[in-house]
């Protein structure tokens, strides 16, 4: 009696085990499919951004390398809402004028304005599809502010802006300035320019101690 | 800390009330310039009470429209090149020798103090002061993290002056008063707006703040300049559990027609918020407005940061 009910909890614990493996193998596999669909959106940004290369998959790389060397690696939460914020970060470009977007000079006045909506843009309709628990808008809506509180949308300063955001403001700088831009005369081409750049920008633009990890990474890399 | 976002109050003012033609704006205590820069974009009028002196002629010349812009014959004129060496003995800032400045931007520091008594006209000093304290700000970041400056002490000053004319390319109207705690009076405004600040936060959070108020009154004790400027704000602290800021919030809301209270939250659950904050805040402004709106955003769930704004109207 007692042996055919061990047999039967077996069985029962097998059954189970096999169903949660089919499940987690389908959750995956969703997953997958998910990340999929946002890097082929991405994609689409960087086209319509007019980069010729896969912009968004650069700095999501550079930005999890980054994230790594710092307290949010231990999150593996964080870590994907970074992710997922590197890959949508110029998901609001998609609304603004295109003419703007492909303008061959810098940007004045009223323009600079428009432009610098597009990070609002993003985290409104980011917010609708996600919900009020999810970071990820937040994230995109502050990847252009700057350590010295000159950027925006906000004019946030220095600890003010959140960690992810200014990860994603560097790593989306490095991606810009391995590409060829219509509004910037000066390409950067070596590891070595990209450093000096950083350098020159840590505690005006970009968050020193990340700057310090930034460049170490860049080394390793050379 | 307090991250304000003007786009967001803009956008939850908008979405409850309909806009008068002509809105203005009335902030009882501000301190960072920054957080003006959104709105400075929009045809309102403002008027910004800044407590802290120090920073409020750095609103001045950055948002008082009446200021005139420093042509760059002034800049040249008092931003030159130090090419004799200074004794640093002689340098009244010398205590912040290898704690903030090197030897060269301390000599600088005390050439632009010194070159800012020459400026008859109070707008334009104070435009210029106002450059100094982002060339401090940039110094005092760098040398904490070891970078060597990219640029010259007259280059970085050039940096900020232009910065300087990109931000004051705005459409709002603005008025900066000083006044403390006691003595500011209500408004007649469409939207009054508070930052809460709370007791024991480290509202401001970095040291430029304090090593420029005491730059700025000629002296080096950091302890001295933190405590006048925390005195100052000091009246202004939300404190759980405890009412009496309430009196000042319904004085300060008679004459608006909303009021929105703005915080960044930290490590505290949103249900303690609402019992501790949101209820009291309702029951004291029941009988001036009649409705109240709640919207909050994560920042870090994982740690429990969200920031919120409760609007009245």
């Amino acid at each position: 009696m007692q042996i055919s009910f061990y047999v039967i909890l077996v069985l029962i614990l097998l059954w189970l085990a096999f169903r949660y493996y089919r499940l987690e193998k389908k959750i995956i596999r969703a997953v997958k499919r998910n990340f999929d669909m946002i890097s082929a959106i991405a994609s689409i940004v960087d086209r319509v951004e007019g980069y010729n290369k896969d912009h968004a998959k650069e700095v999501t790389e550079i930005a999890l390398k980054i994230a790594q060397k710092t307290s949010m690696a231990s999150s593996s939460e964080q870590l994907l809402s970074l992710e997922m914020a590197s890959k949508l970060h110029d998901i609001g470009m998609l609304m603004v004028m295109n003419d703007l977007i492909k303008s061959r000079q810098s940007l004045r006045g009223d323009h600079v304005f428009l432009m610098k909506i597009h990070t609002l843009l993003a985290e409104n309709y980011l917010k609708q599809e996600l919900g009020l628990t999810d970071e990820i808008p937040s994230i995109i809506r502050w990847h252009h502010e700057r350590w010295d509180g000159f950027g925006y949308p906000d004019s946030l300063k220095g600890i003010q802006i959140p960690l992810q955001s200014r990860i994603l403001a560097i790593a989306d700088s490095i991606s810009a300035m391995r590409s060829q831009r219509n509004y910037r005369r000066k390409q950067y081409k070596t590891n070595e320019e990209i450093i000096t750049e950083l350098k020159s920008q840590a505690g005006l633009q970009f968050d020193p101690n990340l700057v310090n990890i930034t460049i170490s990474l860049l080394e390793k890399e050379e | 800390m307090l991250r304000f976002q003007a786009s967001w109050l803009m956008e939850t003012i908008m979405d409850n009330i309909t806009e008068s033609s002509d809105p203005n704006w009335h902030f009882p205590c501000l301190w960072k310039f920054t957080a003006l820069e959104w709105l400075s974009h929009l045809n309102n009028k403002f008027i910004i009470n800044v407590p802290i002196h120090s920073q409020a002629i750095i609103f001045k010349s950055w948002f008082y429209n009446q200021n005139p812009f420093p042509d760059s014959e002034v800049m040249r004129a008092f931003n030159q090149v130090l090419n004799t060496s200074i004794d640093i003995n002689s340098n009244p800032f010398k205590d912040w020798l290898d704690i903030y400045f090197s030897k060269q931007q301390l000599a600088y520091l005390q050439y632009w103090r010194e070159a800012s008594g020459d400026i008859r006209d109070i707008a334009l000093k104070e435009s210029f002061l106002s450059i100094v304290y982002q060339v401090m700000n940039y110094w005092i970041i760098n040398n904490k993290y070891g970078f060597e400056n990219a640029l010259t002490p007259d280059q970085i000053f050039s940096f900020y002056y232009k910065k300087y004319a990109e931000f004051r390319e705005h459409n709002a109207k603005f008025s900066i008063t000083e006044f403390d705690y006691d003595t500011i009076l209500p408004e007649n405004c469409s939207h009054v707006v508070f930052n809460l600040v709370f007791k024991d936060e480290d509202f401001i959070d970095d040291d430029s703040f304090f090593v420029y108020n005491a730059w700025l009154g000629g002296y080096t004790d950091l302890k001295e300049s933190k405590k006048t400027i925390i005195e100052k704000i000091k009246p202004y602290y939300f404190e759980f559990g405890n009412t009496k800021n309430f009196s000042f919030y319904k004085r300060m809301t008679e004459k608006a027609n909303s009021a929105s209270f703005c915080w960044s939250g930290t490590g505290i659950s949103l249900n303690l918020y609402k019992r501790f904050l949101v209820k009291p805040l309702q029951d004291v402004l029941d009988g001036t407005y009649k409705h109240s709106k709640l919207v909050y955003k994560p920042i870090n769930p994982t740690k429990k940061q969200y920031d919120f704004i409760l609007l009245f109207y």
